[in-house]
């Protein structure tokens, strides 16, 4: 596999939780939760707010072990209770202006912004979470990804250990 | 980041400028250690440091310098052999070139020697 071009993969992760479909849902909606379970590991986050309405915004900074911090912002595109959420993601300043990939110091092939789409359904005893990230304006490429698939099933993981009953 | 390559130089090149950074040449030494690794096991290598892992695994596989297998859901990276026999193609070039070089000043040092010689007779 040697070449010039850019080659890019989307993420579909599908993940079973042995929780009932409402504790998922609240899980995405809920800032408490999300500060908890979402992000990538071994960081904190520094500030979160979830406006979880059509159209809302939300805007985190998380922070890095070496103290670097990054924000992230987007914007709630689609509420179904219970079944489907959809939401953008891009990198920003404090003030919530998206800014591109390389401001943060990331491959310039990552898209300006990207979209998570979740849904749900129950499953067995459980749910049926299945979750999209895609580039919005371009794909991406597939060496983000690869960190990026690594870094959600981890998130996945942690939510998992949060709302599954314990037995 | 050309599609094309015209000659062997152009694609030696591009591996040397793809390892002429740091970073990128310490994840190769990590790839040669531990022989595959997927992206993100890579990143842990570079957790604290340095977040455009992504963008030089891209440069390196861009340009040769690593190969990608895809297993299940992951992608492998392991250090192409190809490249280290093109990049020793290239260096034993070099170093033949410098024999020769070498070889011709040798002679002419021994000339020089051997005028001087006769001159101080």
């Amino acid at each position: 596999m040697k070449g010039g071009e850019v080659m890019t993969r989307d993420i579909e992760i599908t993940w079973i939780y042995d929780a009932p479909v409402e504790s998922v849902w609240n899980a995405w909606k809920d800032v408490n939760t999300l500060r908890q379970f979402w992000g990538p590991s071994g960081c904190k986050f520094i500030e979160f707010s979830v406006d979880f309405r059509v159209g809302g915004k939300y805007l985190y900074c998380t922070q890095f072990p070496d103290g670097r911090r990054v924000w992230v912002t987007g914007i709630y595109k689609k509420i179904v209770p219970n079944r489907e959420l959809v939401f953008t993601d891009a990198f920003s300043d404090e003030n919530g202006n998206i800014v591109p990939a390389t401001s943060v110091g990331l491959d310039p092939a990552v898209p300006l912004e990207r979209e998570a789409v979740v849904m749900l359904e129950p499953f067995q005893d459980g749910t049926k979470m299945k979750f999209l990230f895609r580039g919005v304006q371009r794909a991406m490429p597939e060496e983000h990804s690869d960190i990026a698939y690594t870094e959600l099933c981890k998130s996945f993981a942690r939510l998992s250990a949060i709302i599954e009953r314990k037995s | 980041m050309s599609k094309h390559k015209s000659s062997s130089e152009s694609a030696t090149g591009e591996l040397l400028q793809a390892l002429a950074e740091p970073t990128r040449q310490k994840i190769v030494e990590v790839l040669l250690k531990d022989g595959e690794l997927t992206a993100a096991q890579i990143c842990e290598h570079f957790r604290v440091s340095n977040p455009a892992i992504s963008q030089h695994l891209r440069v390196l596989r861009e340009s040769g310098a690593v190969v990608v297998e895809k297993r299940a859901q992951y992608r492998v990276y392991s250090v192409n052999p190809d490249a280290i026999v093109e990049l020793e193609n290239w260096t034993h070039a070099l170093r033949k070139m410098w024999e020769r070089r070498f070889e011709a000043l040798g002679r002419v040092l021994d000339k020089k020697r051997v005028e001087s010689e006769e001159k101080g007779g």
